[in-house]
């Protein structure tokens, strides 16, 4: 309680819904935790490293791709620096899927949301048919690929993408562990992620 | 090492250093301005084109100081008393590079902002009673894309992100004394 007193709250709300043919089959609602890593993205993510025309911000990374995994027994805490057991999200091997977009779903409350929808043949791969899945994580780079000049994105690395989504120990921003829910290539997978700010 | 409550920090210096009694300590506000503000800041608009958009581009960029005062609630849009600082302007540009805190400290990530008001400037002995944070954008030369968003400096009632009342308020005299505010925004 007393930590509610002096620092910045990101509320982090996280929902999967697993659909059959569009309808809800299953759901989890659960909070979860802004990782060390999330928290040292946000304090660079505020402020400028130098002031001009354009002025150029210290990170331009943001919310942008999202990862699930299969792990039991990693905690839900803030020392959390990556999935314990990732599983890929689709046939080409990739951990990391970009959201399907973000949204501001409430005028009266300060919230961006996270979405994303994993189709019947994401995750649940030929190879991997069925998918327990109980882990996520949200995860910010920067995708820049028609970059000439501009903004650097010192002290995280360069331009265009940073993260390698073949990659399976990329750092998460947030992390969710929750009671199983089996996904297989009958069901779409549906994340929602709520940010919300306040003091 | 405990982490201290305070994260706001305004004082008096002159010639002598730090002038006894001035130092004020505290805690500030998030405004429901502000909170808006980080949430725009941290998502994108688009993300499956080759260029990401994002939704705001707008940091932590001014500082602005005030003689008046309104409760410390998360419903602060303005300084209530904005004050001068030379040359009609009202907002002084936080400090660049912004300081990260030293790692060791027991706390998670933060940054640290800072500003002077040198002795010439807020003239006629204010009684300094109010401060807020703002975040801008300048962005005319950028390749976002987006309309330049830079306040005037001479903008007098710009919505502030952060806000925290001095009380007592600190009275600077012009000519004599700099006033230094120090800011810590913990996540």
């Amino acid at each position: 309680m007393f930590r509610k007193h002096y620092d910045i709250l990101v509320r982090v709300n996280f929902s999967a819904i697993l659909k059959k043919n569009g309808k809800e089959v299953e759901r989890r609602e659960v909070h979860n935790v802004l990782t060390d890593v999330g928290a040292d993205w946000l304090a660079h993510l505020v402020a400028w490293h130098s002031l001009g025309d354009p002025d150029v911000p210290v990170t331009q990374r943001r919310v942008r791709w999202i990862g699930v995994g299969t792990g039991t027994s990693q905690d839900e805490l803030p020392g959390v620096v990556k999935i314990e057991v990732p599983t890929p999200v689709d046939d080409a091997g990739n951990y990391l899927a970009a959201l399907d977009g973000s949204e501001f779903p409430d005028a009266e409350v300060p919230t961006a949301r996270f979405f994303k929808e994993f189709g019947t043949g994401d995750i649940t791969t030929v190879i991997n048919p069925i998918v327990p899945i109980t882990e996520a994580a949200l995860f910010v780079d920067v995708h820049r690929v028609g970059e000439i000049g501009g903004y650097s994105d010192s002290p995280w690395g360069t331009l265009s993408t940073t993260l390698n989504p073949l990659n399976s120990d990329n750092p998460p921003v947030t992390y969710a562990r929750f009671e199983p829910i089996t996904k297989t290539r009958d069901y779409s997978l549906e994340f929602h992620w709520d940010y919300r700010f306040g003091t | 090492m405990t982490m201290p409550v305070w994260n706001f920090e305004a004082s008096l210096t002159d010639d002598l250093g730090v002038v006894p009694g001035s130092l004020r300590r505290g805690h500030n506000v998030l405004t429901g301005g502000g909170a808006w503000i980080l949430a725009q800041l941290v998502a994108w608009q688009t993300m499956p084109l080759p260029d990401d958009v994002p939704r705001s581009i707008k940091r932590i960029r001014w500082f602005e100081v005030g003689t008046g005062m309104w409760l410390e609630t998360p419903h602060v849009e303005t300084l209530r008393t904005p004050k001068l600082i030379s040359g009609g302007n009202y907002l002084r540009l936080a400090s660049v590079a912004p300081a990260y805190p030293d790692a060791s400290r027991p706390t998670r990530a933060s940054v640290k902002f800072s500003v002077t008001y040198t002795k010439p400037e807020l003239a006629g002995d204010p009684l300094i009673s109010e401060v807020g944070l703002i975040a801008d954008a300048n962005d005319t030369a950028g390749d976002y894309g987006l309309p330049a968003t830079a306040l005037a400096a001479t903008e007098q009632y710009p919505d502030v992100a952060f806000y925290k009342v001095i009380d007592p308020p600190l009275q600077k005299l012009t000519g004599v004394q700099n006033l230094i505010v120090r800011w810590e925004l913990r996540f």
